[in-house]
């Protein structure tokens, strides 16, 4: 099969001296940039709201105090300990090779004002990784942590369901297509919105039996940077689409979601299975199919699973505090997740 | 933006200005008074015994006696009574309490200042199926009533146990209360009838009065879990949350929460602070020393610096006397156009 040029995505030049970068030239692919970060002339608005609220969620994972957790870590049962462990070892992979892959799909997108916030996005995933080997290196006993870190590949089936992911993204990193790209860019936003949140749910579930507090703590700071990173990628895709003449399709949308909602529910069921207290087999179903239908809606496709509509979690994603409202923490005693540099606020020059 | 202590307020209120001046808060910024810090004047080496004595110059440092009355469910006709209780626990705590600092033992004995609070106000507007904004005359009311009638026990505790130590040349002896002399009394309104405040004017007068100071608001964020009500005279946080503190999460509902009475909670998350505000203020009109305001800014309402340095200043105006802490929910990924409406502000 030849493919043809048009169909083949170019790297943009560093150092482009002919760009142009009128507004209405911009485009996120195929563009004519010169790579000049200006936050006053800028095409995509809801890139310049992201970009405060990314930037003010800054923080930093050893504020929280994680050793009561290290004693909370001796109490958890057999299996809990076993979850714990396949769970962060496969978001640190995750969150390692994401950091990889966004500098790569940056590459092609010439919009200065999306490439600023990838640039962000790949600098959180840095944070989050290395948040969870604080938490690893925290609570779980020395001669065990390499074992841990290894798991991603010594444990056959989570490396089966990375190989699925990291093999679309190196896809499109050797053949930079306009299909592969379609896939790499869907791809990113299931593994943003899709993939971490049993995990996620695990943490919580702890949490919500008032064990391993610190560690639901950092998780709570992740999910918090992973709403903007959904944000960013469905907000990418929904100007590819417009500009790109539906570049992004319901159908492979469906195709891919489905294949990772299986990966998804065979690695939680291999992961947390049956055998943790407010964690089943089917809620895991249930909760995989509920988010990966929010998720499709929000792109405004057609959702894959009828009847599945309903959230068993709601009460752990409480605990997450996606609204940053839910959560009233007592400042002297607990870490305060909701809150936001000053530059989150503006007009400081009105005063 | 924690701990704003307006100095100026503060003094210009402060009952015991004769003899000293207050020049911080605790750190929940409601309890306080005339605070000194102690001077070492001479250090002197006994090298036979190994000894170093030193000689140090008093000062005084604020002690908190704090108890607070649960608003949600003492009833009308207990507030006197439980307000006079609280003023006898207080100075009866003074007495058989040894604070470890020798200066706050001996600021103790001289001042006998009690911090008697209140909470679980949040409930009691709504039991009165009462709003912040139009509860303003009703809270006044009830903040009047526990001034007059702890004023009243601790000017009976005068009578019986005598007057506390610095009470000579107070406000109190000159016939001010809470900065306000009998021409204030004459010339405003009161919900207590104004004979009843001439009287005990002359009252302290004749008897003087055993507490250099006896109100002060905690914010009893802990403690209002336990007792089962919402945290001291603020809106509640939210209908429903999750309370984070050392322990883990506990899962929070009003205690009056019900289909009729849904709408009369107001979440502090989605309130005008400036209700906050002017709550606060006519509250702080009868507080002797400071309340423990926490207001909230929700960050996705479009909240500017401007907006911020408005909320400082108006409470300095309405003549709040401390800005305990200032909570902001944080800004959130999705954008305005996907926003719920809120079910607060429906209201």
């Amino acid at each position: 099969m030849t493919i043809s040029i048009d169909n083949l995505l170019v790297k943009k030049n560093i150092f482009n001296t002919k760009g142009n970068d009128d507004i209405l030239n911009r485009k996120i692919i195929k563009g004519n940039t010169t790579n000049l970060f200006n936050l006053n002339f800028i095409k995509y608005t809801w890139a310049k709201t992201l970009y405060r609220v990314m930037l003010s969620n800054f923080w930093i994972p050893e504020k929280v105090d994680l050793s009561k957790d290290s004693l909370d870590f001796k109490r958890l049962s057999k299996d809990e300990v076993l979850a714990f462990e396949r769970i962060i070892s496969f978001l640190t992979f995750l969150d390692s090779i994401q950091t990889t892959n966004i500098p790569r799909i940056s590459d092609y997108i010439t919009a200065p004002e999306i490439s600023v916030l990838l640039a962000i996005q790949d600098f959180q995933e840095v944070i989050h990784s290395q948040s969870y080997a604080y938490i690893l290196e925290s609570v779980i006993p020395a001669d065990r942590r390499n074992q841990v870190y290894e798991l991603w590949r010594d444990d056959k089936i989570l490396l089966e369901r990375n190989k699925y992911i990291a093999e679309i993204y190196q896809d499109f990193s050797n053949n930079p297509t306009l299909k592969n790209f379609s896939k790499v860019i869907i791809a990113n936003y299931i593994l943003e919105s899709l993939y971490f949140y049993n995990g996620f749910m695990f943490f919580y579930n702890l949490a919500n039996k008032n064990l391993m507090l610190g560690t639901s703590d950092e998780i709570r700071y992740i999910n918090r940077d992973e709403a903007t990173h959904v944000e960013l990628f469905k907000n990418i895709i929904r100007e590819l689409n417009l500009e790109n003449d539906n570049l992004i399709k319901e159908k492979d949308v469906h195709e891919l979601f489905s294949i990772a909602v299986e990966q998804e529910i065979q690695w939680t069921n291999h992961a947390i299975g049956n055998n943790i207290l407010g964690m089943d087999k089917k809620n895991t179903e249930k909760y995989t199919k509920y988010l990966a239908n929010k998720r499709i809606k929000d792109l405004g496709f057609k959702e894959l699973y009828s009847n599945f509509n309903e959230n068993p979690y709601s009460h752990l994603e409480k605990l997450a505090d996606n609204k940053g409202e839910d959560i009233k923490s007592n400042f002297f005693e607990a870490t305060v997740t909701n809150y936001s540099q000053s530059i989150a606020i503006e007009g400081w020059d009105e005063i | 933006m924690p701990y704003v202590f307006f100095k100026d307020t503060v003094n210009n209120i402060n009952p015991n200005k004769h003899c000293g001046m207050i020049g911080n808060a605790n750190l929940c910024t409601e309890s306080f008074s005339n605070f000194k810090p102690s001077k070492i004047l001479k250090k002197e080496i006994d090298e036979n015994k190994n000894i170093i004595t030193k000689t140090i110059q008093a000062g005084e440092l604020h002690c908190c006696n704090l108890v607070s009355l649960n608003l949600s469910c003492i009833e009308e006709h207990e507030l006197e009574k439980m307000t006079s209780l609280s003023v006898r626990i207080l100075d009866n705590t003074i007495d058989i309490s040894t604070p470890p600092v020798l200066e706050a033992d001996k600021h103790n004995n001289e001042y006998r200042i009690l911090g008697i609070g209140s909470m679980g106000l949040a409930d009691y507007l709504v039991k009165n199926k009462l709003l912040y904004k139009n509860g303003l005359e009703e809270i006044e009311k009830l903040y009047e009533s526990i001034a007059y009638y702890g004023i009243k026990e601790s000017v009976n505790l005068a009578k019986e146990r005598g007057v506390y130590p610095k009470y000579y040349g107070s406000d109190w002896s000159k016939g001010i209360i809470i900065g306000k002399n009998e021409d204030w009394f004459r010339s405003n309104n009161t919900y207590i009838p104004r004979e009843y405040w001439i009287d005990l004017i002359n009252d302290i007068k004749n008897f003087g009065i055993r507490n250099g100071g006896l109100f002060a608001i905690a914010p009893n964020t802990s403690t209002s879990l336990l007792m089962g009500c919402s945290a001291s005279v603020l809106p509640v946080y939210s209908k429903f949350f999750i309370d984070k503190a050392s322990n883990g999460n506990v899962p929070i509902c009003p205690p009056f929460l019900s289909k009729e009475t849904f709408w009369y909670y107001q979440e502090n998350k989605n309130m005008n602070q400036n209700d906050v505000i002017n709550a606060v203020s006519v509250i702080q009109k009868w507080t002797d020393q400071g309340i423990s305001m926490e207001l909230c800014l929700n960050l996705n309402n479009g909240i500017k610096a401007k907006d911020i340095y408005d909320l400082y200043l108006n409470a300095w105006k309405k003549g709040c006397k401390t800005v305990y802490y200032v909570r902001s929910i944080a800004l959130r990924a999705e954008f305005p156009e996907k926003k719920e409406e809120c079910v607060s502000c429906a209201n």
